[in-house]
């Protein structure tokens, strides 16, 4: 039924022939895709090879720092989405928290994992620069020691919600721990600024890099291409969230289900103690 | 030796090459991956319940 | 709410007491860790004792996991957090009790530590009007943060090793504001003992801002689903 897609970005399985009209091939869609994905992911795709162009072909490199500052067009734009997948972590948790609606739960967990991975192309192309222009691999400024600390938080609050997964509070605890660490970022920040002042030693603080006209530009294409990726993950990886919290859903029915059965046959034979839990169940 | 050619003074391609090849298969692989769960579990539940909307 | 508080922090402190867990491990874990830290980094004293308020804060942080674990222990043992919950005590009240409970362990074992890195450690205590209340917030914002995370994880299959990965690094400023502060007080880094007592605001911030989410959190923590 689906035809292998010519690339993985731009794919979606809406195959046009199917027996009912375009009404049920919208409802009843196999996969998350779309059309407005593929729209947003020709968009992410076109954007990113516009970017990998310029950055490195098309762009000059840097008086100071070569070629290395064509890492920077992947690594700043990666922060400001890590950072932003992280906001809307911590939005959805507080929302979820006041509305109690499954939206804000769903945009909250996935918005985790996308953010996870932004944040880890983040580091590592913030180390692979570090490594030519400051010869070390790793700093402890306050950017990349906060970074760092966004990606375990991050990767914290995906455990705990695998841990959860199946419990039917799982949306709450997430939420309040979305919203622990979010509040821990700013705090962090801060004392990692302040802790790094006083312990500069012989480490070159980062400069601020200067960039001139094409390499801003090219920046741009790249703030551009990664907010275009991240839509595009984000509408996929909300969608695959519905499915799995659909799924669990079932698997818990299931479960009640089969519960109520056995409380049947033993209810049969005799008072239990199943019958009062059964009640405290739903 | 390629690489430290590659890497003297203000070249550094081996480092902007890793980089940009990292992210693209991160990020493919991630994409890859996402798109298929997503297929594979639209299979399991009826049509009506496969989107939010 | 304080008088929720004050019943729970009871109940919790009398079990302690009682039970003598935190004298009987957690103390001796502590002091173990400090020992092999020695063990770890050159017995030559300069190394240790520049490291000391590091050292110290790690030991802290490593016994505070267990500080919680054991507090919510108690809890899931006899069903206790379902009673807790329909005891129509104040949610509130109990995050407070609970916070009382493991950052009063927290702060004796600090004490403790103080004693045992001036001996093991030939650490000079100066300054104890900035290295008390450094304990203090320390505990405050320990406990206050572990009784949230406690919470979460309670009752969670797994939950030893996920506490850790959740609570340590939230708090993250923690450690780095007591040790700056310690190191201001100690003396023998580059810190002004002005500049140890603004580490100690950031530690009052960081307790404060706990104390109030845990406050605001724990009611929908503990409710039923």
């Amino acid at each position: 039924m689906t035809s292998a897609p010519a690339n993985p970005l731009a794919s979606g399985s809406q195959p046009d022939q199917t027996d009912a009209g375009p009404t049920t091939e919208r409802r009843a869609p196999e996969g998350t895709g779309s059309r407005g994905s593929r729209i947003v992911g020709t968009l992410a795709l076109l954007s990113l090879a516009a970017t990998a162009l310029y950055g490195l072909v098309l762009s000059p490199p840097d008086a100071n720092q070569g070629n290395a500052a064509r890492l920077l067009y992947i690594h700043v734009p990666t922060a400001t989405v890590a950072y932003l997948a992280f906001g809307v972590t911590a939005v959805g948790s507080a929302m979820y928290l006041w509305k109690r609606t499954e939206f804000w739960d769903l945009l909250a967990g996935a918005s985790a994992e996308v953010g996870v991975v932004f944040t880890g192309i983040c580091l590592l192309t913030g180390m692979l620069w570090g490594r030519p222009i400051w010869g070390v691999y790793w700093v402890w400024d306050a950017r990349l020691t906060t970074t760092l600390l966004l990606f375990v938080l991050f990767l914290g609050y995906l455990a705990l919600r695998r841990v959860l997964v199946g419990s039917p509070s799982r949306a709450k605890w997430s939420a309040v721990a979305g919203i622990v660490a979010a509040i821990d970022i700013p705090i962090v920040h801060y004392s990692t600024s302040w802790w790094n002042t006083l312990h500069q030693g012989t480490t070159i603080s980062p400069q601020k890099t200067q960039m001139g006209g094409l390499m801003l530009f090219t920046l741009g294409l790249g703030f551009l291409s990664f907010l275009l990726v991240y839509w595009w993950l984000m509408i996929h990886r909300f969608r695959l969230q519905y499915l799995e919290t659909r799924l669990d859903e079932v698997g818990l029915d299931a479960a009640i289900a089969e519960r109520r059965a056995e409380a049947g046959r033993a209810g049969a034979s005799g008072p239990t103690a199943a019958g009062p839990e059964l009640a405290e169940v739903r | 030796m390629l690489a430290d050619t590659l890497n003297q003074a203000g070249h550094y391609w081996t480092y902007v090459g890793v980089g940009y090849g990292a992210a693209f298969v991160v990020l493919s692989a991630y994409s890859v991956r996402t798109v298929r769960r997503g297929r594979k579990l639209s299979r399991r539940l009826p049509p009506d319940q496969r989107r939010w909307m | 709410m304080f008088r929720d508080a004050a019943l729970v922090a009871g109940k919790d402190l009398r079990i302690e007491l009682r039970s003598r867990v935190g004298l009987n491990q957690v103390a001796p874990f502590a002091l173990l860790v400090l020992v092999l830290f020695a063990f770890a980094l050159d017995p030559d004293r300069g190394v240790l004792r520049r490291a000391t308020p590091g050292l110290f804060w790690i030991t802290v942080m490593l016994a505070t996991l267990l500080a919680v674990q054991r507090s919510f222990a108690a809890e899931s043992a006899d069903g206790t957090r379902d009673q807790l919950r329909l005891s129509g005590l104040d949610p509130a009240g109990i995050f407070l009790g609970k916070l009382v409970g493991i950052a009063t362990e927290l702060l004796a074992l600090e004490v403790l530590l103080l004693g045992g890195v001036a001996i093991l450690y030939s650490a000079h205590l100066r300054e104890l009007q900035l290295l008390l209340p450094t304990c203090i917030a320390a505990a405050v914002g320990l406990g206050a943060a572990g009784t949230l995370y406690g919470a979460l994880v309670a009752g969670v299959r797994g939950r030893e090793t996920l506490l850790p990965l959740l609570l340590l690094p939230i708090v993250a400023p923690v450690l780095i504001g007591a040790t700056s502060a310690f190191e201001a007080a100690l003396g023998g880094a580059d810190l002004t003992v002005a500049q140890g007592w603004r580490w100690l605001g950031l530690l009052i911030v960081f307790a404060l801002v706990y104390v109030g989410a845990g406050i605001l959190a724990f009611g929908s923590l503990l409710e039923e689903s």
